[in-house]
């Protein structure tokens, strides 16, 4: 997948998943910078990822990845689109 | 071998020349070496101990202290050991063998199929032959292709084969106390006689820290986040190192492994550090921990209270109370045991009996605020406790130039309780977030769950949205958006598809969250000890921090009726204490002898049970036991608890809390408020004299001071660029405080540790 297609996704997973229209993704954008994306919260937001790009992340990616530009560059490399 | 002992001194002094004089490669093995002789060292005197009985105290402290059968003598928990010295090394080196396996079944297809006799720790194996890249997100192979005999499926059978073994080995030598009064329990009710005995077992030292670790390891390799160790002696060293076996902290292998095998050049910067380290522990243990385990003693373990005896109004003359004072200290000293079990309990019947004789009156309970001071003493207690040992241990480790993770982040600095847990005992919340909560919320039961209730939400969203229009899905998504009420086009419809799937969704994650979350719970209480009330502990943090996030919404909106900033200083040092009291709250549990003596404190909190002549409580006297727990509970919203820097002194504040102000108003303890001038008398039933408890407050006034200096960068680092003279002064006074005030010394023996026992 293109980075501009994931990036399009994963804004409206991320939009979705923290009730924030407002949320604008970069690469260096990480868990501090979104309100409520806590180590609770990042279970569910790694689910609803899984489930729009229709791929499983590693117990090591879940746990390792915690800026935005790790995980498109997993999800350019695994994800499809629905 | 105490960690506070000449002994051990000298023997890290050794190690250390060593370590530093062999050969950089070989220098894992002095490691390896000193690890094995401090673990045969400590089950020797654990053996030896429950012969001689000197040991015994520690040992049977903890068993008792986890099996919350304190009240059981000192004889009869010595006779119930069943466990000798040389178990003790067996049954680790089973695990670390066990787990050795486990990590090469689960790393790669080097083991032949069917082969777990082969795989012995004799070393024939020899797997990583066809390594594959392991490194998730590099090449995103799943370990379950490794290999066509090795299938993903024998593979995930012997991990969890491994993985069960190693926690029911952790379950069957530490935590068996709670088959015992289970067991009690059932006889009970089916009208036998309740007389179970408890198995008395022996652990080795550090089982519940290398258990777990060990557990991390092969469950690391089978998710692939690196490769399994084929050296079994190096797995002995991750599994064994000596400063980890008091109370961790817990490593990850991959962490770790590289600083514990690769030797360090000797580094001079590195090894002062770890001196101070050590000396800074030493101070918050040996000053602070030990004056508080009096206290805490003194409210928790019955009898011991002066007190409530004395009836009401300060009854103790001054010069009684320091008498008394001094008596109960002096009993502890003898005690030779500090915090746990029979020794306690002994040294606590010594200082009644002190009491008894001195004041003319007898032993008693502590009731209304002296308890909540000795649950905030208590809490106190195992911060310097806890938190000193873990200076001590990092620092002994530092000077090997090896670092270990940090397990306190100056928790009392949280504004929220599950901030406080992600400060308080860190590696252990980490350890079970990565292994129990993570797994489990993407286990398949969590997935059908999940399922289950966002389907059950959304439909039962989306139905209500239709039959009533007006109801606020619709009214804020259809309407919103666009047309006119009522008359929803079919993108307006379709969109409030979305949003009732969407909600359910939410709320089948929140569920499972909760239901992670319960479980993270339970297992810390459990890890504690196989006991209810360590159970109750846990499962009631749980309750306060799921109960804060439900009411999130509420306690914003009420913020925001009442024009509060959450973002200003008043309200940050608020929800300081709102923090601190409820994790005190929580913790009180945590010492009590047991759950329902626990529940009986709160109920003397409220006056009710009191067994001295106290004022009669209206409130108090209609709560009991449970009820009074419950209603503790619920009022913590309401009822900020005051701390002082000293931490020792509550009070209650609103509606029930009015009433229970009224009441300490009448309590000899009140007197807390009054500073130290006064304090002699009222504060005989504490056990502290005066001068002791001088040294207690300034102490904590200068941890907490220290405290707030590190939150902005390392103390040490700071001090180390003063001018030497300086520098060279501070350390000293810390030196000296530790000598002059520590309490140590012949008879004394503060070596065992509240988190040793667990």
């Amino acid at each position: 997948m293109t980075k501009e297609a994931v990036y399009e996704v994963l804004h409206e997973v991320f939009r979705d998943v923290f009730d924030d229209e407002s949320i604008v993704l970069k690469d260096q954008t990480t868990a501090a910078d979104i309100d409520g994306w806590d180590s609770l919260e990042h279970v569910g937001l790694v689910l609803a990822i899984e489930e729009a790009f229709g791929m499983k992340f590693t117990m090591s990616e879940v746990r390792h990845m915690e800026n935005v530009g790790e995980m498109v560059a997993v999800l350019m490399e695994r994800g499809q689109l629905r | 071998m105490s960690i506070i002992s000449l002994p051990f001194f000298v023997f890290v002094a050794v190690v250390l020349l060593l370590y530093y004089i062999v050969p950089m490669r070989v220098r894992w093995c002095v490691l390896l070496a000193a690890s094995a002789v401090f673990f045969v060292l400590n089950s020797m005197s654990a053996g030896a101990g429950a012969a001689a009985g000197a040991g015994a105290a520690a040992g049977a402290g903890a068993a008792a202290g986890a099996g919350g059968i304190a009240g059981a003598g000192a004889a009869a928990v010595a006779s119930g050991i069943a466990g000798i010295a040389w178990q003790l090394p067996l049954i680790f080196l089973c695990q670390v063998a066990l787990a050795y396996v486990g990590g090469l079944a689960a790393g790669d297809a080097g083991l032949p199929a069917g082969g777990l006799a082969a795989a012995s720790p004799s070393g024939q194996v020899q797997p990583g032959g066809n390594d594959v890249p392991q490194r998730a997100g590099g090449g995103g192979v799943d370990a379950s292709h490794v290999s066509a005999r090795w299938g993903g499926r024998n593979k995930h059978l012997i991990v969890t084969a491994v993985i069960l073994l190693e926690i029911a080995a952790l379950i069957i030598w530490k935590e068996n106390s709670f088959f015992t009064i289970n067991a009690r329990l059932v006889r009970g009710m089916l009208g036998l006689s309740a007389d179970a005995a408890y198995w008395g077992w022996l652990a080795p030292i550090g089982m519940s820290y290398y258990t777990l670790m060990l557990v991390g390891y092969v469950a690391d390799v089978a998710w692939g986040e690196g490769k399994p160790q084929e050296n079994f002696l190096k797995l002995m060293l991750f599994a064994g190192y000596f400063p980890q076996m008091v109370s961790g902290p817990f490593t990850r292998y991959a962490e770790i492994s590289p600083q514990l095998y690769g030797g360090h050049r000797f580094d001079g910067r590195e090894f002062c550090f770890g001196v101070q380290r050590f000396f800074w522990g030493l101070f918050k243990k040996l000053v602070l921990a030990e004056r508080l385990a009096v206290v805490v003693a003194a409210v928790y373990d019955g009898g011991a209270w002066a007190g409530a005896a004395s009836g009401s109004g300060a009854a103790v003359g001054a010069g009684t109370g320091a008498a008394v004072g001094a008596g109960a200290l002096a009993a502890m000293r003898l005690g030779a045991v500090t915090v746990y079990g029979a020794g306690t309990a002994g040294a606590g019947t010594a200082a009644a009996a002190g009491v008894a004789a001195l004041a003319g009156a007898g032993g008693g309970y502590a009731t209304g605020a002296a308890v909540l001071v000795g649950f905030a003493a208590y809490a106190l207690q195992l911060y310097t406790d806890f938190g000193g040992c873990m200076d001590m241990l990092i620092g002994i480790s530092q000077m090997f130039g090896i670092r270990l993770p940090e397990n306190f982040r100056t928790p009392f600095a949280s504004t929220s309780l599950s901030e406080f847990w992600r400060r308080w005992h860190i590696t252990l919340g980490l350890w079970l977030k990565d292994y129990v909560l993570f797994p489990f919320q993407r286990s398949r039961f969590a997935g059908w769950v999940r399922a289950r209730i966002s389907h059950r939400v959304g439909l039962r969203l989306l139905k209500a949205s239709q039959a009533r229009p007006g109801n606020y899905l619709s009214a804020t998504f259809v309407n919103g958006t666009q047309n006119e009420p009522g008359q929803p086009t079919d993108a307006a419809r379709k969109q409030l598809e979305r949003m009732a799937h969407r909600q359910g969704e939410k709320a089948g994650n929140r569920i499972v969250t909760y239901l992670g979350l319960s479980l993270l719970w339970f297992s810390i209480g459990f890890w504690h000890g196989g006991s209810y009330k360590f159970i109750f502990w846990g499962l009631l943090t749980f309750v306060f921090i799921a109960g804060g996030m439900l009411l999130d919404p509420v306690f914003r909106k009420m913020a925001q009726v009442l024009h509060v900033s959450t973002t200003s200083r008043g309200f940050r040092l608020f929800s300081k204490v709102r923090t601190a009291a409820l994790f005190i709250v929580s913790l009180s549990f945590q010492r009590a002898q047991s759950l329902p003596e626990g529940l009986r404190m709160w109920g003397r909190v409220f006056g009710a049970g009191a067994g001295g002549a106290n004022v009669a409580n209206p409130i108090g006297t209609k709560l009991t036991g449970a009820a009074a727990a419950v209603v503790t509970a619920g009022l913590q919203g309401a009822m900020p608890a005051t701390q002082t820097a000293a931490g020792v002194v509550m009070q209650g504040v609103g509606g029930l809390g009015n009433a229970l102000w009224q009441r300490t108003s009448n309590m000899d303890i009140a007197v807390g408020m009054q500073g130290v001038g006064s304090v002699g008398n009222a504060l005989a039933g504490f056990g502290l004299e005066g001068k002791d408890l001088l040294v207690l407050v300034c102490g904590l006034a200068v941890l907490f001071i220290v405290s707030h200096v590190q939150s902005h960068g390392s103390v040490r680092e700071a001090i180390s660029r003063k001018p030497w003279p300086l520098r060279g002064l501070l350390w000293a006074a810390l030196v000296v405080a530790v000598v002059v005030f520590g309490m140590y010394g012949r008879g004394y023996d503060p070596g065992s540790f509240i988190y040793g026992g667990y």
